[in-house]
């Protein structure tokens, strides 16, 4: 229970804080983004975490009370109560059930114990010295996040843990919600691939959910009528920092980001670049373990490899267990924009899509591993990344106009 | 959505430690008894019988052994080389072999060498000797490691015509094991000294039965897969004893007393029942003033050869 409390107070906490600086921005997503990248910059800095927690709290404390202002009360719909019945089921369970995942448990709250028990990123395990350390060089943003937790709970047992990645996929529908609609919010919870999947779902501690979470915020923050660039640009940061594909993610982004934000892109890359500087740095004082290896000059004679890819990633985007309609409701929704002639929500969310895409079978086909299985073990969690572009569609195609 | 809340409700009652034993099963609740057994900086090597296999189980022992310092071992041989190249290897190893258990247990390397020993027997279809024995020695018993890849054992087997019971005495220590044979039924040994010794270790055995059996022993080479049979000495040969030279040369006393004997003139003291290695020979001629047992060994192509008076 001391995790569930802290875990509501602290990252709205911190959101409301950067909220307050920034402009309006979803407390939690905003509040875990900046724990993890003010935590990271400090562990690649080596300032002790704990110190720097403390400061981060009073801060936000300060910030939030000097100028307290909450945000206006939504107005319930009847899609609220789809919402309401899906979160109450949700942190039922992650209060009840203990995880069972495979990624959550080897990589992720591995990393989060060892950050909470080393108050590093970088001592002992992460050189291999104390435990073996699989996928050394993933990002660290989610760890951190929930080795805050443990840190709070003054107990490494992922009990503590369990609700924080409920709580992310929570954040992301309602972040649905407030651009896309109540409907689109309530459904983003009832996805099997988000609701139920035990690869990277709302009740796994994989980091799929939190990466489209960020990701969603990016999307709907350029689509709206004044984006702003520091807003983006944090998005963009926690994006870096959330998984490895977050780094080509939010490289796309900020090119969208410059139709929108033109020299104000600079502001937005600011964020970015620090997260990313970071991010390198930190890779080169550790080592390597078993991260997936891509040979990217084996490209040209791995072509015909590529359709097969595309056909199989195809498949899982309709396969209906883990995603029933939605994607072939995405793509209608692409086709009705197109129609409508309505070409900037269509370009945000196809800019933010086809390229990912792109580089998701490029990477498939490259990939050490044999194509289709690595296409039929990850694509229906890498699909959840494009959540947000494709509510982006979906809700302007269900407006009558812009 | 609906089975995970039914298995909610089912888990709901339980304390959480109870409800994690029940979603990750019994391999859960014996790392909760690896923990527990675990010393508080002590390392423990996670050790698979099959990588392929067993890495899933590792990779999950490694989580919730976490903060204990872990070490994964693919094989054997990988901890025997750590062993050897790194004084603070860990001391104990958790077992993971999915084939014979989904459970982990915590294990010494004599253990789990031991039961890596009884799965791949060298000596597939072990034969008695023709001639009926009640005392006998057995010149050479060993449980030990050489290189990393090879290691050395003694298997047996034992025939009564009736029920009888059978002692086995490792020497130098002393230590004994009595087994039970029924008439007409082999009794197999595998890897005999260390199922009387639980521990590596090097010498003779004295086997005694309360009936005639018929028996036979070799020594085996693991790494090689390679064994040779031993012969079985009711009394030792008649003295002067002549042994053609190998690489190694031993003298057996088996007597309660200090065995004076001269090896090519050369005089010697055998302590009682020890296994004493001397250098050997071309020739080695050897008196004493008591019973004793010469032998010498060579190896050819990693092939042991014996040579006995």
């Amino acid at each position: 229970m001391t995790g569930l409390l802290f875990t509501l107070v602290w990252f709205p906490l911190i959101g409301a804080a950067v909220s307050r600086l920034a402009g309006r921005m979803n407390w939690f997503l905003a509040g875990a983004g900046m724990n993890g990248l003010a935590l990271f910059i400090a562990g690649v800095l080596h300032i002790p975490l704990h110190a720097v927690l403390f400061v981060l709290g009073v801060a936000a404390l300060v910030i939030v009370v000097a100028k307290l202002e909450l945000p206006a009360r939504p107005t319930l719909k009847p899609a609220d109560a789809a919402i309401a019945i899906s979160i109450v089921l949700l942190l039922a369970i992650s209060a009840i059930k203990p995880l069972d995942d495979y990624d959550g448990r080897a990589f992720w709250l591995l990393k989060a114990k060892a950050i909470a028990h080393e108050a590093r990123i970088d001592g002992p395990f992460f050189h291999g010295e104390t435990a073996v350390t699989p996928r050394n060089e993933y990002p660290l943003l989610v760890p951190l996040d929930a080795a805050t937790v443990m840190i709070a709970a003054r107990d490494l047992d992922e009990r503590h843990v369990r609700w924080l990645y409920a709580l992310f996929a929570i954040a992301l529908a309602w972040e649905v919600r407030r651009h896309a609609g109540p409907w689109l919010g309530a459904l983003t919870l009832w996805l099997p691939q988000i609701a139920v999947s035990d690869a990277g779902g709302a009740l796994t501690a994989y980091a799929d959910i939190a990466l489209a979470a960020f990701i969603t915020c990016a999307v709907f923050e350029l689509a709206s009528e004044s984006p702003g660039a520091l807003r983006t640009g944090l998005w963009l940061s926690f994006i870096v920092l959330t998984k490895n594909e977050g780094l080509p993610f939010a490289v796309v982004l900020l090119g969208v980001s410059v139709s929108r934000l033109r020299a104000r892109a600079i502001l937005a890359a600011t964020p970015l670049g620090i997260a990313a500087a970071a991010l390198f740095l930190w890779r080169t004082r550790i080592d390597p373990t078993d991260e997936a290896r891509f040979t990217l000059s084996a490209l040209p004679e791995r072509l015909d490899r590529l359709g097969d890819a595309l056909l199989i990633f195809a498949r899982h985007a309709v396969a209906f267990p883990d995603w029933g309609l939605f994607w072939i409701a995405v793509f209608a929704a692409g086709a009705f924009l197109a129609w409508q002639r309505r070409w900037r929500p269509l370009l945000i969310g196809a800019a933010t899509i086809v390229p990912m895409i792109a580089i998701y079978l490029i990477m498939f086909v490259v990939s050490d591993w044999n194509t289709a299985d690595l296409v039929n073990s990850t694509a229906p969690r890498l699909l959840t990344h494009f959540i947000g572009p494709a509510m982006l569609l979906l809700g302007h195609a269900s407006r009558e106009n812009d | 959505m609906l089975r995970l809340v039914r298995e909610t409700i089912a888990l709901a009652p339980l304390a959480y430690e109870e409800r994690r034993a029940r979603v990750a099963g019994p391999f859960y609740s014996s790392l909760r008894s690896v923990r527990a057994e675990l010393g508080a900086n002590e390392t423990a090597g996670i050790s698979m019988r099959d990588t392929r296999r067993d890495v899933t189980n590792a990779v999950f022992a490694n989580y919730y052994l976490y903060p204990h310092r872990t070490r994964f071992f693919g094989s054997l041989d990988d901890y025997r080389v750590m062993v050897l190249v790194d004084p603070a290897h860990p001391k104990r190893l958790v077992r993971i072999d999915t084939a014979r258990t989904s459970e982990a247990r915590l294990m010494t390397y004599n253990e789990v060498r031991h039961e890596e020993v009884l799965e791949t027997p060298i000596v597939r279809d072990p034969k008695p000797g023709a001639t009926a024995l009640t005392d006998a020695i057995v010149p050479m018993a060993l449980a030990i490691d050489g290189q990393p890849g090879n290691a050395y054992l003694t298997d047996g087997v034992l025939l009564s015509d009736l029920d009888a019971t059978a002692t086995l005495t490792f020497f130098p220590t002393g230590e004994s094991k009595t087994f039970a044979l029924r008439a007409r039924q082999p009794l197999v040994l595998r890897d005999v000294v260390y199922q009387i010794t639980k521990r590596l270790d090097a010498g003779w055995l004295r086997v005694s039965a309360t009936a005639p059996v018929r028996a036979s022993f070799w020594f085996v080479n693991r790494g090689l897969r390679h064994a040779v049979a031993l012969p079985l000495f009711e009394r030792t040969p008649p003295l002067p004893q002549r042994v053609a030279g190998g690489e190694r040369f031993w003298i057996l006393n088996p007597n309660d007393a200090v065995a004076n004997v001269a090896v090519d003139g050369t005089p010697h003291s055998i302590a009682p029942h020890s296994l004493t290695q001397l250098p050997a020979r071309a020739m080695n001629e050897v008196t004493a003033d008591r019973d004793v047992l010469a032998f010498s060994a060579a190896r050819t192509n990693g092939r042991e050869r014996f040579n006995f008076p």
